[in-house]
């Protein structure tokens, strides 16, 4: 079926990357978690409405898929999710716990430089 | 800290304790950063100094827990305002209307309990958004279809039975629905149509069981908690067509709706076909996706630049030679009343790649898109969504009642989007801008909504679905026989709902205890 094949496609080439980059656990979950609930706006690919908005916004001069940055801060990125911004409603903690919370970060951030 | 009305602060912590004895203590929200995750970021009441603050958020996980925070409602007449995903923004996001109110919020009640390839059905909990389930779809491998509205992190059972609106052949959702489990405001649980036979096989295959069909009055609902629903889904066709047809004046929509009537009653059109101008909105600066309201107001001037006339959307399903006649038969139906009509369409056959279809083809095609949702822009104004004939010189009446009536406040009308996923009918929308922190520019505002309700009234047109804000005024247009059916509806929620602990004034009804002192 095309719509698997298009979609285990995508995961796997993310997962290439960040295995060979010695992701830990917190990651692969995190991950999951924002595959499951952030990826449908902030993917690749178009029609997009995150990605849109941050291309349109950065102009390049960052990457447009959340996933591919390396600079946003854990504070940032918590206070994106929880708090009412100009296109995202607040994801509440019934939709992404702490916990999960916690693992998207780690996911977002691993690239960034130490 | 907000805390419901008639408690006591001692009162209400007592309540938050028995809360958490049900629920567990990570589980009830009360600290401001959390409560503010609960409140609509589009209202337009919050500039208003009006909107409804939450007292509290308890998440159960289960019917059990269900049970056990209407028990303590219950115990302390505590007003509580369901939500599944509360992502119901534009009619009232998660907010409830009385102050003080708790939430609860079934979103960790998110299991899909069955899909059902052969039968063609899902059963699904409260927080299994429809993307939940397409994605499972895909996951399994199953020839499926799913339907739904553009949001689509919203959730399946909410959006339905609020009787929402999709895309694609099942796009009255509403009609999709079969069989419930529903906790009732006093506790009990009850099973729908086959659900209540115990043996039975068929909860999700037979609407209706024996005796009245109660399920009507869980949509739109104060009067119990649905916790499982079942929703038909649509076996994948071997061939979908998607297509639009261009009129390219104004006046077009006439024999545009005339063309369209026939050809959706007899479902030679299957899909729930919507239609708007041009131009995108009903409004200039539109009014949706792609441009929120401006708060200056509507269209101060004449008609906005840009090519006027409008677009309808449209969609076949099934065999190949199938969808292209029912394509060309459509397109000779417009071509020979309207002149210059323009028309585009694309086909599609199983296996179909999501990633190669444009995003109007696929909501169309069920396929769970959130292009839109950051085009909104949170526009914090009102809309009200009427049901009016299907008939092209009745809604060119419409149109030009709300535009006469539009420019006493100094704004135009140019009409859409229409829906016409319910075959017989139009569902059509006029809006009024808002602000989210300009008082008086929402005051002004409130007066032409609130007006416009009047009038709707005097027209006989009676919405759809109410946005939180003006559901009262909404309920007013239902006015036969002096309200007869409110009358009615307010006895049955004194029935079921004794101590009036559901959402109280949801859809202009109150509980009899709240009833004194309202119009
Ligand atoms: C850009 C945009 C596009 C939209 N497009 C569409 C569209 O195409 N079609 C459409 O229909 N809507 C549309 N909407 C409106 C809305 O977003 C959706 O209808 C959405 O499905 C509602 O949110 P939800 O499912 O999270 O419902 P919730 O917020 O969870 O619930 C909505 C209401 O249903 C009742 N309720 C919820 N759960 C239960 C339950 N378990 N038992 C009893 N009562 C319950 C409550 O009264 C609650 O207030 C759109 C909104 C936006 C912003
Ligand atoms: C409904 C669509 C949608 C979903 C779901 C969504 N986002 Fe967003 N997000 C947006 C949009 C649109 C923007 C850009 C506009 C803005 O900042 O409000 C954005 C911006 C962001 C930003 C800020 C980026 C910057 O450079 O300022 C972060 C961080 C972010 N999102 C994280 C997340 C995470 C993590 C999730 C999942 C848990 C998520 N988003 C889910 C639509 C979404």
């Amino acid at each position: 079926m095309r719509i698997l094949s298009w979609l285990s496609g995508f995961a796997a080439v993310v997962f290439v990357v960040s295995a060979a980059l010695g992701q830990d656990d917190l990651v692969a979950q995190g991950r999951e978690v924002y595959m499951g609930r952030c990826e449908y706006c902030h993917g690749p690919g178009p029609q997009k409405g995150g990605t849109m908005t941050l291309q349109l916004r950065y102009q390049g001069a960052v990457p447009g898929v959340l996933a591919e940055r390396t600079n946003l801060t854990p504070e940032y990125i918590r206070a994106v999710v929880r708090t009412a911004t100009p296109g995202m409603t607040p994801i509440r903690i019934t939709e992404v716990s702490e916990q999960d919370l916690e693992a998207v970060i780690a996911y977002l951030t691993r690239y960034n430089e130490p | 800290m907000t805390i419901p009305p008639g408690l006591s602060q001692s009162q209400f912590d007592d309540a938050l304790a028995e809360f958490r004895g049900v629920v567990g203590n990570d589980w009830v929200f009360t600290i401001e950063e959390h409560i503010e995750m609960y409140r609509d970021t589009s209202s337009p009441l919050t500039a208003l100094g009006e909107q409804a603050i939450p007292s509290a958020a308890v998440a159960p996980e289960n019917v059990e827990g269900v049970q056990g925070v209407l028990r303590v409602c219950n115990d302390y007449r505590i007003p509580i305002w369901i939500i599944s995903t509360g992502k119901n923004y534009t009619y009232g996001g998660p907010d409830a209307i009385v102050n003080g109110s708790v939430i609860l919020d079934l979103k960790r009640m998110n299991r899909i309990l069955e899909i059902n390839e052969e039968q063609a059905y899902a059963l699904v909990e409260p927080g299994v958004s429809q993307y939940d389930l397409w994605i499972e779809i895909q996951r399994r491998g199953m020839k499926l279809w799913i339907d739904g509205p553009s949001p689509a992190y919203s959730s399946i059972i909410a959006n339905t039975i609020e009787r929402g609106v999709g895309y694609g052949p099942l796009g009255e959702r509403i009609n999709a629905q079969c069989g419930m489990e529903v906790v009732l405001a006093t506790g009990e649980v009850v099973r729908t149509g086959m659900g209540a036979v115990a043996n039975s096989e068929t909860w999700q295959q037979y609407k209706y069981g024996l005796g009245p069909w109660v399920d009507g009055l869980f949509s739109q609902t104060s009067l119990g908690v649905v916790t499982k629903m079942g929703i038909w889904l649509y076996p994948e066709p071997p061939a979908f067509r998607s297509a639009e047809v261009y009129v390219p004046n104004h006046e077009d929509i006439v024999p545009m709706l005339d063309v369209l009537r026939p050809l959706r009653i007899s479902n030679v059109i299957p899909n729930s076909a919507s239609a708007s101008t041009n131009r995108g909105g009903p409004v200039e600066g539109g009014f949706g996706p792609g441009g929120g309201m401006p708060p200056g107001g509507m269209a101060p001037g004449g008609p906005p630049p840009g090519p006027p006339g409008w677009r309808c959307r449209l969609g076949y399903y099934g065999y190949e030679r199938v969808v292209d006649t029912n394509w060309e038969q459509t397109q000779d139906e417009f071509a020979s009343v309207i002149d210059n009509c323009q028309f585009v369409s694309e086909r599609y056959t199983a296996p179909y790649n999501p990633d190669e279809m444009l995003s109007e083809s696929k909501l169309a095609a069920g396929i769970p898109s959130f292009q839109e949702i950051p085009l909104w822009n949170h526009g914090n104004g009102w809309a009200a969504s009427m049901v009016v004939p299907f008939s092209g010189r009745k809604y060119w009446e419409f149109l030009e009642t709300i535009d006469a009536f539009n420019r006493q406040f100094g704004r135009r009308y140019f009409g859409g989007p229409l829906h016409m996923h319910s075959p017989h009918a139009l569902i059509a929308l006029a809006g009024v801008p808002g602000s989210a922190t300009d008082r008086d520019f929402n005051e002004r505002s409130r007066e032409q909504i609130v007006q416009l309700h009047q009038l709707a009234r005097e027209n006989g047109w009676g919405e759809y679905r109410a946005p939180l804000s003006m559901m009262s005024e909404a309920m007013a247009a239902y006015d036969w026989n002096d309200a007869a059916l409110l009358r009615f509806n307010e006895r049955i929620k004194d029935a079921l709902d004794p101590n009036g602990i559901i959402a109280p004034g949801k859809n202009g009804i109150w509980p009899a205890r709240m009833r004194e002192g309202q119009a």
